[in-house]
């Protein structure tokens, strides 16, 4: 270390605050040089300086005083302590981290809500439904395919799921209400009648079986837009159409 | 023949001192203010220093030690019983002075040092106790300190109250601070730097 080096540590070497090697190097060079040694020294004098800055004695009145004004204060703004919770809302960085969540929940609410809208407006169009019997399934190698698919594998009970499908128009599908579905079950009673109705964009086809089927099973398909989305469910036809079992409470 | 004098500390006084100040923390912050001004008692001439060495006059560093407790009665909730108390103070102190501080800087007003009755009381009684001429040099050393330490800027001034004043560890005054040990240091040793220019400034003269 040269003197230069030495002259910008000696303020904090007076003071102690440098570590045990820096400290030794500048013990070592302070007694062979002796301008450093009288910087050094100039420096502890300006310690003990500054040690003399000492506030005044100040009276127990001065401190009653104090306390006085402090509790009057106290008393007349009503200050209370603030609990640890409430105190977390005064830090700016609690208080934008909560503007920002609250913010993305409106949004989420928002975009769930709208979708939920669109999908409801999305289904309620002209008639779109199309019921075909087993029959019809034999003669059509496409809807044979399907019919296999699912029926077969003994999930004809399980309630549909309502499924929602994104981006197609408003007005392609049809929900099927359950007042609808009593209209549409009586053909299903008898095979081989068919009713069918017009779709621009999807189709809803309901299948019913036949004594050739192990049992009878109402199967629903619904066709979206999308060629590759279909939706397909089974459940047992309601021994009387006017009064459904609760299998399809979910339709 | 010798004579053995043993003399029996309080073993746990100073856990007895901590347990007695937590449970006033805790029920000053639950509103009791006969507890809070227990705290004030303890805590009133650390705080009067620390305000009065950061303002340099009476009439402020009251002002500041006021607003220092009361902010710490409208905080005290979100003080944890793990934590040092005067640390805690110290950090309040350091930002009401600095608001004060602001504040007199926008009235274009600096660090006013000396002046009070305090003062005056405090010179009169070194003059019956020390001598005259003693008495004088001490006042003429205060005043040379008190007016160098009113030349450093606000974040030098508190680095180095608390490190040289205070006694306080660097790595503690940096946590008060809000600042790197790195930075205090710097901070300190440019303080000390410029009394010892003001000082041999003056002495020139």
């Amino acid at each position: 270390m040269n003197c230069k080096r030495i002259q910008e540590l000696l303020p904090l070497y007076v003071g102690g605050e440098l570590d045990t090697e820096q400290l030794q190097k500048i013990t070592t060079h302070v007694r062979s040089c002796e301008a450093c040694l009288e910087s050094a020294n100039a420096y502890r004098e300006v310690r003990q300086l500054i040690h003399g800055f000492e506030p005044p004695t100040f009276s127990d009145s001065f401190y009653a005083g104090l306390r006085k004004q402090v509790l009057g204060e106290l008393e007349t703004k009503g200050h209370s302590p603030i609990v640890p919770l409430l105190a977390g809302f005064r830090w700016p960085s609690v208080r934008w981290s909560l503007a920002a969540a609250l913010l993305v929940a409106v949004c989420a609410l928002a975009f769930y809500f709208s979708v939920d809208r669109a999908v409801e407006k999305q289904f309620v169009g002209p008639s779109p439904t199309v019921v075909r019997t087993t029959d019809e399934l034999t003669s059509n190698p496409d809807l044979s395919r399907l019919k296999g698919s699912g029926a077969e594998k003994g999930r004809g009970n399980t309630p549909p799921k309502r499924k929602r499908v994104f981006g197609a128009e408003p007005g392609a599908g049809k929900s099927i209400e359950r007042s609808q579905l009593r209209k549409e079950a009586e053909p299903l009673e008898r095979p081989g009648k068919m009713v069918a109705g017009e779709s621009p964009g999807n189709t809803v086809t309901s299948v019913a079986g036949t004594e050739d089927l192990p049992t009878r099973m109402l199967r629903m398909e619904i066709q979206t837009k999308d060629q590759n989305i279909r939706i397909i469910w089974f459940s047992a036809p309601p021994n009387n159409p006017d009064s459904l079992s609760d299998s399809h409470k979910g339709i | 023949m010798s004579v053995v004098i043993e003399i029996q500390l309080p073993v746990n006084a100073l856990t007895q001192h901590q347990t007695s100040l937590s449970v006033l923390i805790e029920r000053a912050a639950s509103g009791d203010t006969q507890a809070f001004e227990q705290i004030m008692i303890l805590t009133q001439q650390r705080v009067m220093a620390m305000t009065w060495r950061m303002l340099g006059n009476d009439a402020d560093a009251r002002d500041a030690a006021q607003e220092v407790y009361l902010r710490v009665y409208k905080h005290l909730g979100r003080f944890r019983q793990d934590q040092d108390l005067f640390a805690w103070l110290y950090r309040i102190t350091v930002n009401v002075c600095r608001d004060f501080s602001r504040k007199r800087h926008n009235h274009g007003e600096r660090f006013m040092p000396m002046g009070g009755s305090a003062e005056v009381e405090a010179l009169s009684v070194a003059v019956d106790e020390i001598g005259a001429e003693d008495a004088l040099l001490q006042a003429q050393r205060r005043q040379l300190i008190t007016r160098a330490i009113a030349t450093l800027p606000h974040k030098e001034r508190m680095s180095l109250i608390l490190r040289d004043l205070e006694g306080l560890a660097t790595d503690e005054v940096a946590r008060i601070m809000k600042s790197s040990p790195t930075t205090v240091r710097s901070q300190i040793s440019s303080a000390r730097k410029k009394i010892r220019i003001y000082c041999e400034q003056c002495l020139k003269r």
